[in-house]
């Protein structure tokens, strides 16, 4: 499973400089939102990144390689999977160097509360959770226009949500949240993120065992 | 073991082609040709047998196991080459060879290191430089080096040089005199089977033609050319891709003796070679003349 991980990093090697990008610009575009840009960085990153090694993927047609090799199709697929916590991991770690480092010019971007980076790895798992089993169908190609749809509903959640929310820019959110400490609550988002990815990565797997190449 | 590769009744439909219950086997230490035309259905045999895509119906045995339910074992024990073989063009030979070799349990970095120098692939040069052909020896040199004991070909030779064609013939019998490996080699272009090929068998829209030893086609198939008089004789005898004419005839037959014995004197008979014994079939199964 690391040499299909490492796979995906060294393919993708000369495109590592965006994920900084990502999390230079990230502060600076959404100032506005605070701690929360996180949200934002780490879905804009997760996004790009397993989308363009799905990308390589169908561009080499790679797939058929994969598959001929003595390996199980559920491996090929776990191993998408656990880059989705790593990716997110990374780069919240990332961005937090970063907006460190931009605090004198930029204060108020470095996330300092536990919820943030749990509710961004939320929001990643559960987009991820919709377009990886729909990638493992269909393949790459056909599957943009489902992904393309999920990311620009995902990128309106927030617009809605304050819509239908407080005057005072508050997401409307469940009592039970709101009233719960911060550990809590970023201990539910990240249970739920986990649990949203394994009904994901099961729903792949028996899809990418019928896929035919 | 006494085949290395068996295959019966196998069936797999795509809207409106049907692979239609072909069967065929390969002992130990022997060449398989698989030959046919484009569409013929040699890609999704091989396809099949690699489960890349899922049969309908008839038994796939691979070194004695399901190539199913034993899935990993057996393609631990195969090494594959296909025409357009997929990989990451970003990396290098070395870096692909790596995510490659680590799910073989008998991979041999050492006959890989001794494959590409003996295919003249020297140094570690990115998959993206690498042109057709060395492309060929690449994924030849990664589908010798973990002791496979069947090697699967999907039209391996299809759009190289005759120098190149040559080179990775002259490997595969070397794989095959060292005594430990097979070889399924699915293919159009037939003068590569005459020098190499054990067995042949042919495929034509999904159907099995013929399935046999290459010599004893060869000393058993003929062409023949006659007059109206002849053809008269050679009636109840199977003419195949036969192309009648006012002046005369011409045709495949599968039994040139009996042919020969029928028409009596004046027959002209020839020795056919496997792309003619392939056009003539296409041409009968078309119902027109060569």
């Amino acid at each position: 499973m690391l040499g299909l991980m490492m796979r995906d990093l060294l393919v993708q090697r000369k495109r590592l400089w965006v994920v900084l990008l990502y999390c230079v610009l990230g502060p600076i575009l959404f100032k506005s939102m605070g701690e929360a840009a996180l949200v934002v960085v780490l879905v804009a990153v997760v996004y790009m990144m397993l989308l363009t090694a799905f990308a390589y993927d169908d561009k080499y047609k790679v797939d058929g390689t994969l598959v001929s090799l003595p390996v199980k199709r559920d491996k090929l697929v776990i191993v998408r999977y656990l880059e989705v916590p790593i990716l997110a991991g990374a780069a919240a770690l990332l961005y937090m160097l970063v907006t460190a480092l931009m605090s004198p010019w930029f204060p108020g971007m470095f996330p300092t509360q536990w919820v943030l980076p749990a509710a961004g790895f939320f929001v990643v798992s559960l987009m991820s959770g919709l377009y990886l089993p729909i990638i493992y169908r269909f393949g790459y190609v056909k599957a943009r226009i489902f992904n393309m749809v999920i990311f620009l509903a995902f990128a309106m959640i927030p617009t809605f949500g304050l819509m239908l929310g407080n005057t005072e820019g508050e997401l409307p959110v469940p009592d039970w949240i709101a009233n719960a400490s911060e550990g809590t609550a970023a201990a539910v988002l990240f249970a739920a993120a986990i649990a949203v990815l394994v009904i994901s990565c099961l729903i792949s797997i028996r899809l990418y065992r019928k896929r035919e190449f | 073991m006494e085949h290395v590769l068996r295959v019966e009744g196998l069936r797999k439909r795509y809207g409106d082609f049907e692979l239609d219950g072909i069967s065929f086997s390969l002992a130990p230490g022997y060449i398989m040709g698989f030959i046919g035309a484009n569409g013929a259905g040699k890609t999704t045999t091989i396809k099949l047998i690699m489960n890349l895509i899922e049969k309908d119906a008839g038994i796939i045995e691979v070194l004695g196991m399901d190539h199913r339910e034993q899935e990993r074992a057996v393609k631990d024990r195969i090494g594959f080459v296909y025409d357009n073989a997929g990989y990451y063009e970003e990396l290098s030979m070395e870096q692909m060879k790596n995510i490659i070799s680590r799910y073989y349990s008998r991979w041999d970095n050492a006959s890989y290191h001794r494959y590409l120098e003996r295919l003249g692939l020297a140094g570690d040069k990115k998959i993206s430089d690498l042109s057709k052909g060395m492309r060929m020896k690449y994924a030849l040199a990664l589908a010798l080096s973990h002791h496979a004991e069947l090697l699967l070909m999907d039209e391996p030779t299809s759009g190289l040089d005759p120098v190149i064609r040559a080179e990775l013939l002259g490997v595969l019998q070397e794989v095959i005199e060292e005594g430990n490996c097979s070889v399924f080699f699915s293919t159009h272009i037939t003068s590569d089977l005459d020098k190499v090929a054990d067995y042949v068998v042919m495929v034509h829209e999904g159907s099995m033609v013929f399935n046999d030893a290459k010599d004893h086609l060869l000393e058993s198939y003929r062409l023949i050319k006659g007059t109206q008089g002849h053809l008269h004789s050679l009636e109840g005898h199977r003419l195949i891709g036969a192309d009648r004419q006012p002046h005369g005839f011409s045709a495949l037959v599968a039994d040139g003796a009996a042919a020969a014995r029928a028409a009596g004197e004046g027959l002209v008979l020839e020795r056919p070679t496997l792309e003619d014994m392939m056009l003539y079939h296409v041409r009968d199964a078309a119902g027109r003349p060569v």
